[in-house]
């Protein structure tokens, strides 16, 4: 690994491209500006990780469709969250919770709801 | 006035139809799907609590979550400030509250990601919505960590 030190305002170059200034530094932190071409991607290191899993979780669906949301809801059983994701989202916008199926129905609201293909619950 | 309805179809979930303004803008999207910034929450009554998140932009990419606080009730959440930024979360709160308060202020969902015959999430990881302006980022701090359906039922802290 190669390591320097920079001060406030003083850069690193990384090939002909990317180049990293250093913006502020703090007791526990470093701000970092970034310069680079837009086909380099520059990502913070744990979102690497995070890619690759948001990536499985997109396939969950497609892998399963509604068999494996079925398993889930088997498995999950009655959970008590405290409260529903629609109450939620429908208190904070002054709406009562209603039940239009296929439609959001009142304005404001921000969850849509729908019946998936072959969904026989 | 008129409602504006857009809509989209999904291969799992069939069409689907909301009014404008109901849509959740991810000004980064989300890791891996940056390009996806728009979705729109789906939730089907008979498989509450889940809910899905379904991008606008193609019909087939779309996150199975729940909300945070059905896997881990003592869930605290942690924000940097880069999250807080794109949340435009300081407009909506008072001068002197630092913390957003979990269906008041904000919604965490965890993505729920295939584990074998289960699925696992990461709480170090959610989905944070501000449910004052719709806006949406993928949080990413080490906080919960990992945590695992359990095939007899309940969540478990992955070591």
């Amino acid at each position: 690994m190669l390591i320097l030190r920079r001060r406030v305002g003083e850069a690193i170059l990384v090939g002909s491209e990317v180049e990293i200034e250093v913006i502020e530094v703090s007791r526990s932190r470093v701000k970092l500006g970034v310069r680079a071409p837009t086909h380099i991607t520059v990502t913070r290191k744990e979102t690497l990780a995070v890619a690759q899993e948001n990536q499985l979780a997109s396939d969950l669906i497609a892998s399963g469709g509604p068999e494996v949301v079925g398993e889930l809801l088997g498995l999950l059983g009655t959970t008590d969250s405290g409260f529903t994701t629609r109450e939620a989202l429908h208190g904070v916008a002054g709406k009562p919770p209603g039940d239009s199926p296929g439609k959001v129905g009142d304005s404001g609201s921000i969850c849509a709801q729908g019946a998936p293909k072959g969904d026989d619950m | 006035m008129a409602e504006t309805s857009t809509g989209i179809v999904s291969p799992w979930l069939g069409e689907i139809l909301w009014e404008n303004g109901c849509e959740l803008h991810f000004p980064s999207g989300l890791p891996g799907f940056e390009r996806f910034q728009r979705i729109v929450p789906v939730e089907i009554p008979s498989q509450r609590p889940l809910i899905y998140l379904q991008s606008v932009e193609k019909g087939d990419v779309c996150f199975l979550a729940l909300p945070v606080l059905a896997v881990q009730p003592q869930f605290e959440l942690c924000l940097s400030e880069d999250d807080r930024s794109t949340l435009e979360l300081d407009r909506f709160l008072p001068a002197n509250d630092a913390s957003p308060a979990l269906g008041t202020d904000v919604l965490c969902l965890a993505l729920l990601v295939p584990f074998g015959k289960t699925v696992q999430t990461n709480l170090d990881a959610p989905i944070v919505i501000n449910l004052h302006n719709g806006r949406g980022v993928q949080a990413i701090s080490p906080a919960a960590g990992y945590w695992r359906l359990s095939q007899f039922g309940g969540w478990e802290a992955v070591c």
